[in-house]
């Protein structure tokens, strides 16, 4: 083998390499997003719960002005009703409150609906907790059948004191023609 | 010494020789005239658009053709004529300019070109599939592409599959090419900018490539095996979508105009006859262009609802790169400053290229301020803008590339007074077509729509009859080159005066073998870095 032929060969084992970091990094790009979502409470995504920062968020219970909008969305044609029991309400920061929805499925076939959450600002997200919560959850919903879901939140003690509002939306979406994805809902 | 090297058997004759061949110029040959069919077809599909654009209301086509039309467009555009364009100009140039008898991979060479035939012809195929061919744009934004896709989409997914393939085989043959192949002697800082520019995009393309056959794999899994990657229903994410293809898309914009760099930093110093200016500013004002280039995708974003932290940092990124791209501009026009210039055809599209393309790089500078954006986003300034940098750019740059080596290639310079003609009526229709584009972007008109509010009409018009001529005008760039294959003025072997590199040191038309013993390189004497 002559010494080109060697560098050839060299080279094309780093380029192989490279090739390969890149596809490595791309598929990691998918769950890098979503832990970065998380963490920054980007894009809306809800924070996982655990003990430590359900404690934080109780530390401080105060009154502040702070308005907690609620808006619902239903996805694709899907023949559902979809309320929530309040537009809005006046949430205490640093303690537990609640609320209600109300799905109806208006068609006569029973179908199997998901709901998605979304906080809206992102910089308000990792201080809402929910405690209980249907969101994630597969529910079965009968043909006709008008079904009530509470809903019980935390408003952390840390959120911002510039933010207002905050909008807490729904989607509602249904899970037949997604079956594989059952896991993914571990929230 | 020839004879030892010639292969023992004859070289299979007929379109079987074209199908085997291994040979750099042939391979070169193939993908430029692969490239100018690409031009024509993308170019047919760029006048039904315009045709219909010719007035308000829906004359010739169906909204869901247009929407066909756009998209394939774009993607014939970008990945059928511009980058194969480039890779052939490298495959005929850089083996040429380093003083190497072949690409390292001949048949690696061979292979990747092939691909490309199979993957257009696959995608142009989706035309006549049931439900139409893509039709949600270049950019294919889920779930656009996926939950509201036409069934073609798949074979669509494949044929992005097969071209970046082909891509990243191409450029794996570039880089181990230039690492390996030149000639004793030359270093990297004494290669030409072309061979120069290429290696970074080379770079590029192994870097983005594996991203977009990702991005691609995501949308095939979601639409046939049920992942929801980028469905909300299925607790995805369609922003993810956009991070992924921009985080491809905007390194392959440069992937798109590098090569284009360095081509006119040739053009330039040979008819000014001076020497390039900066000839070390440029190499490092090209790999600057290419590492900033990973640090800038979401200025296609600022709409989705960034966080504020994020617009900021993806806008000063993006202001920041137009420095680099400043110093290129400035370099070209130093090389010019105190020149003695002369104005043949591919110093006219070089020259035309620099100031057309600062005009596009100026739109892209307010395009990156966050609340302009707001206004400008998805609008007709847009399309304006990377028009602006891609076809009086990056096209102008391929074609002062083939008028600067056609005589180089066949022998014959190609005819002055007929590449005047084209020249002329390529920049007035280019900017007939694009220019007004900025002032109906302006004004709101949204893009990839195929009727509009009758405030725009007259913008349109315009824009329509600067496309035809620009369309009809390329006929003649046919007609050239086919003219300059069969004969014309004889070229020497350096043809142009002013004229620096290997290249020029064989003789015209370059014989099939070249280089086979590595040509003699005096750094001192031959380096474009020379002092
Ligand atoms: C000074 C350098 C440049 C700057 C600051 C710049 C900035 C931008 C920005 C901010 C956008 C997004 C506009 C929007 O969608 O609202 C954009 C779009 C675009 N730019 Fe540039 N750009 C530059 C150079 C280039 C070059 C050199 C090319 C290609 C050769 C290019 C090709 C494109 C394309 C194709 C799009 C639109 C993609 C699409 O949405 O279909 N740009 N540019
Ligand atoms: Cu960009």
């Amino acid at each position: 083998m002559s010494e080109q032929q060697r560098g050839v060969r060299k080279t094309l084992w780093q380029l192989s390499g490279l090739l390969v970091l890149m596809v490595i990094f791309t598929i990691a790009l998918v769950p890098l997003y979503d832990v970065f979502c998380e963490v920054t409470g980007l894009n809306g995504k809800p924070r996982r719960v655990d003990d430590a920062a359900l404690q934080a968020a109780l530390s401080r219970s105060q009154q502040r002005p702070l308005q907690m909008q609620f808006v619902t969305r239903v996805g694709q044609g899907l023949p559902v009703q979809f309320r929530s029991q309040q537009a809005a309400q006046r949430p205490v920061v640093g303690g537990r409150n609640q609320t209600h929805f109300t799905f109806e499925n208006q068609s006569d076939t029973d179908l199997l609906v998901r709901t998605v959450p979304s906080i809206s600002p992102p910089e308000a997200s990792p201080h809402i907790l929910k405690i209980e919560c249907f969101c994630f959850q597969e529910m079965v919903l009968k043909a006709g059948e008008k079904k009530q879901v509470g809903l019980m939140y935390l408003v952390g003690a840390k959120l911002p004191d510039h933010v207002a509002a905050v909008t807490l939306s729904y989607t509602v979406y249904p899970v037949a023609d997604a079956p594989a994805v059952a896991e993914e809902a571990s929230l | 010494m020839q004879m030892q090297t010639e292969h023992a058997h004859e070289p299979p004759r007929g379109w079987m020789r074209w199908l085997l061949t291994t040979n750099h110029k042939e391979i070169g040959s193939l993908y430029l005239l692969f490239s100018l069919a690409m031009l024509f077809v993308g170019g047919i599909m760029a006048l039904i658009i315009r045709a219909e654009l010719f007035q308000p209301g829906l004359q010739l086509i169906q909204p869901e053709f247009f929407n066909q039309m756009t998209t394939m467009h774009g993607l014939i555009m970008v990945f059928g004529a511009v980058m194969p364009a480039f890779v052939g100009l490298a495959n005929w140039m850089i083996p040429l300019q380093i003083g190497a008898p072949d690409m390292a991979l001949p048949r690696l060479n061979n292979f990747s070109f092939w691909l490309l035939p199979i993957a257009f012809g696959l995608l142009l195929s989706t035309l006549w599939m049931e439900g139409g061919g893509p039709n949600f744009g270049w950019t294919f934004y889920a779930p656009l592409s996926t939950t509201y896709a036409p069934p073609s989409t798949s074979f669509f997914i494949l044929s992005i599959h097969i071209a970046g393939i082909s891509s990243i085989l191409g450029a794996i043959n570039i880089i181990a090419t230039i690492f390996n192949m030149r000639t004793p002697g030359m270093r990297l800082m004494d290669m030409s900018l072309f061979v120069w520019t290429w290696l970074i995009t080379a770079f590029l393309l192994v870097a983005v490539m594996p991203v977009l056959a990702g991005v691609v794999t995501m949308m095939l899994l979601d639409i046939n095996f049920g992942t929801s990657f980028f469905n909300a229903a299925g607790g995805g994410d369609p922003v993810l979508f956009q991070h992924l293809f921009w985080f491809f898309g905007h390194p392959e914009v440069y992937i798109m105009i590098l090569p284009a760099f360095g081509i006119v930093s040739l053009i330039v110093p040979t008819f000014a006859r001076k020497r390039l200016f900066g000839y070390r500013s440029m190499v490092y004002a090209t790999a600057s262009i290419a590492i900033l280039s990973f640090t800038v995708w979401a200025h296609h974003m600022f709409t989705v609802g960034l966080p504020l932290a994020a617009q900021l940092f993806f806008m000063y990124m993006t202001m920041l790169i137009a420095v680099p791209t400043g110093v290129k501009v400035f370099n070209w026009i130093a090389t010019l400053f105190r020149g003695s210039i002369s104005f043949e055809v591919p110093m006219l599209f070089a020259l035309a290229f620099i100031v057309q393309f600062t005009i596009g790089g100026l739109s892209g500078v307010m395009l990156a301020i966050v609340p302009a954006d707001y206004q400008y986003h998805d609008t007709y300034f847009v399309v304006a803008h990377f028009h602006y940098v891609l076809v009086p750019g990056a096209l102008f740059a391929i074609i002062a590339g083939v008028y600067y080596w056609l005589p180089k290639w066949t022998g014959f310079y190609p005819s002055e007074s007929l590449g005047k003609l084209h020249f002329w009526l390529s920049v007035i229709g280019v900017n007939l077509t694009f220019f007004p584009m900025h002032f109906s972007g302006l004004a709101g008109m949204p893009r990839r729509i195929p009727d509009y509010a009758l405030q725009f009409a007259d913008f349109n018009m315009v824009s329509s009859l600067g496309a035809f001529i620009f369309g009809l005008s390329q006929i003649l760039l046919l007609i050239v080159i086919y003219r300059c294959v069969k004969g014309g003025k004889p070229a020497p072997a350096k043809p142009w005066e002013g004229a620096e590199g290997l290249e020029w040191t064989v003789p015209s038309p370059a014989p099939l073998h070249t280089f086979e013993q590595p040509p003699v390189f005096d750094p001192q004497r031959d380096s474009p870095s020379r002092a």
